[in-house]
Order: structure tokens, then C-alpha cells, then sequence
């Protein structure tokens, strides 16, 4: 049941991934991340076994080591983004100020 | 709209203003019975800022948005320039500052030589000034002679004024508050020759609500490590 729930949300996650434009190096590690999420939910003691191999022990805590990494890229990747776009939205901002400002 | 005065060249003050209905009038009724070129950039004031100084004479540049007060002080910069101002002066929106010491920065850049004169309040005794305030500003000093290698007594004071070629080649970049270190640190990089001149400053209970507190400190202190991480 839990399984078929979970493979549900990574094919939902992976079709919102195709779905959106993202660069080479996020679209590789966002199928390498749905690649890995599948891996686990098809054979759950492959967590198990990876855990084992590098040395932690647990198959869940590898799991969430993973989930921290992935989720601070992500939250740099969006701060980065967002700083980009507010350069371009203050340049923006900044020439209709002055436009307007010369047909007065 | 434009007086005969504001097409020759000359001293353009340039004041970037959030929600500063409350003190715009006065600052400008104080700046204008001898300055005739004052740019006010309304940094998409919810309140009657922009109205205020348009009705009191100056010239207004309005942001859509509020975008922070480096980006207020570089739209009104770039103004400036395109009117051909000889010098650019920066100045506080709050009240805080003293049309007097226009004429202190002007005398001293004539005299120097230098590039840019910065307000110090340090170089004055300031008995009004908080205990907190003055030892975050303190600080502010420490940390930006540390990092431009400048000798000042002050960090972020915005009355500042600059020749035509200084306003030209410093550009700032951060929004937010953090532009001051930038402006220091783009004048130690040019370099630009600079000279402090005494400035006091009148901490009104006004002035205080709207300067920069310190958990604001912190948030400057992350947007240079930014600046410095992704330059």
C-alpha cells in the first residue's frame, strides 16, 4: 500500500520535473534523485544496503542525509534565483522611474 | 517643470525617500532656500512622500515599488547625471541631517582636492547619540576599515558628496542598506581620494524610528557576505 502511494508521488514529482524548464545540471539531479526514490520504494532494503556500504548504518538515516543535501540545493538554488530576478526586476523598475521622470 | 536654474550644470542633492511624509517637507524647506537642484527619489512610498516633495519643489522620480535605498540613491545618482550635475550630494530623507553641512562637504572637496567628501559623525561630538547605536555604528567602522582598508571614523552615513566623475565610476549594485559598505568599498577600489568631514546629526525620536537598528546590521552583514560569495 505505503509503496504504491509513494511510487504515485515520485511519477507525480517526475511528470512536474518534465513539466518545467530547468536547467541541464537540476534536470540531472532531479532525475537522479526520482532514479534513486524509485530504487527504494521497489526494493526497500537497497536503502539498507547503500547505508551499510558508506558506513551509516541505517537504510532511513541515509535517506534522510540525502533528503538534507537535496533540500539545501534546493533552497540555495531558489535564493540564487530569486536574487537574479530581483537585479532584474530593481533594472526594470529603475528605467521606467527615469523614463517618466524625462517626459515630465 | 524645470526651473532655469535646474538646466544649468551644478550641485544636484539627491535624497531617496520611503514613507518620509512626516519630515520631506521640512528637509526640503530647509535645503532649498539654497540648493535649487534636489532630486527626491520616492522608493514606492505607501504614504504622501512623493506629493509632498513635488509640492515643495523638488523633482521627483517615483519607483513603482519599493526597492531599498541603494537602488533609490543610484536611480536618483543617475538622474543627476543626466541633468549634467558638476557634484552629486547624498542626503537623509529623515531629518537628520544639516543643510549646513552641504556647504562643509563642498569647502572641503574645493580645498582637498578629493574625490568625495563623506559626513562623519564621529568627527563631532554627538552627546544625543544612543549607547547602542553608537557602538553597532563602531563596529560598522571596524569592519569596513577592515575590509576596504580605509582609515574613517564613520560607515554608514548618507550625506556624502561626490564630483561628476566620482558619481560616474561608483555604481551600486545592493538594494538594501548594505550599499554604503559598497559605495566605501568601490571608492577604495577605483581608488577615489576622499576626505571626512564633520558631520552632526540630529536624532530626532522620528529619525531613530526609521534608521537602522541593530538586528538591521545583521541583515547587511549577510547581503555583502552575498555580494562577496557571488562577485
Amino acid at each position: 500500500m505505503i509503496g504504491s502511494i509513494l511510487l504515485f508521488a515520485i511519477i507525480v514529482f517526475g511528470m512536474y520535473v518534465a513539466s518545467h524548464r530547468l536547467g541541464g545540471l537540476q534536470l540531472l539531479g532531479a532525475l537522479g534523485l526520482l532514479g534513486v526514490g524509485i530504487a527504494f520504494v521497489v526494493w526497500p532494503n537497497a536503502a539498507q544496503w547503500a547505508a551499510e556500504r558508506v558506513g551509516v548504518g541505517r537504510g532511513a538515516d541515509l535517506v534522510i542525509y540525502f533528503a538534507i543535501v537535496g533540500g539545501l540545493f534546493a533552497v540555495a538554488n531558489f535564493y540564487f534565483r530569486f536574487k537574479r530576478q530581483e537585479q532584474q526586476l530593481i533594472a526594470i523598475v529603475r528605467e521606467q522611474a527615469l523614463r517618466n521622470a524625462r517626459l515630465r | 517643470m524645470f526651473t532655469r536654474e535646474r538646466r544649468k550644470p551644478g550641485l544636484w542633492v539627491v535624497i531617496p525617500a520611503y514613507n518620509e511624509a512626516g519630515a520631506i517637507g521640512g528637509v526640503l524647506r530647509g535645503l532649498r532656500e539654497r540648493l535649487p537642484r534636489v532630486v527626491v527619489v520616492d522608493d514606492g512610498s505607501s504614504d504622501r512622500t512623493g506629493e509632498i516633495a513635488l509640492e515643495s519643489g523638488a523633482v521627483v522620480v517615483r519607483h513603482a515599488i519599493n526597492l531599498g535605498q541603494g537602488a533609490a540613491l543610484q536611480t536618483g545618482i543617475d538622474y543627476a547625471l543626466a541633468r549634467k550635475a558638476s557634484h552629486v550630494c547624498t542626503f537623509d530623507a529623515d531629518g537628520q541631517h544639516d543643510p549646513a553641512s552641504i556647504a562643509a562637504l563642498e569647502a572641503a572637496l574645493a580645498s582637498s582636492g578629493a574625490d568625495v567628501a563623506l559626513g562623519s559623525r564621529f568627527l563631532v561630538s554627538a552627546p544625543q547619540m544612543p549607547a547602542l547605536r553608537r557602538v553597532t555604528l563602531r563596529a560598522a567602522v571596524a569592519l569596513t576599515r577592515l575590509q576596504t582598508g580605509l582609515q574613517l571614523t564613520d560607515a554608514h552615513n548618507g550625506l556624502r558628496l561626490f564630483t561628476r566623475d566620482a558619481a560616474e565610476r561608483i555604481r551600486i549594485h545592493q538594494p538594501g542598506m548594505a550599499h554604503a559598505s559598497e559605495i566605501l568599498a568601490a571608492i577604495a577600489r577605483e581608488p577615489l581620494r576622499y576626505v571626512e568631514v564633520p558631520a552632526r546629526v540630529a536624532y530626532t525620536a522620528y529619525s531613530l524610528g526609521k534608521g537602522q537598528g541593530v538586528t538591521n546590521s545583521v541583515k547587511i552583514l549577510f547581503d555583502l557576505m552575498y555580494a562577496a560569495w557571488t562577485r
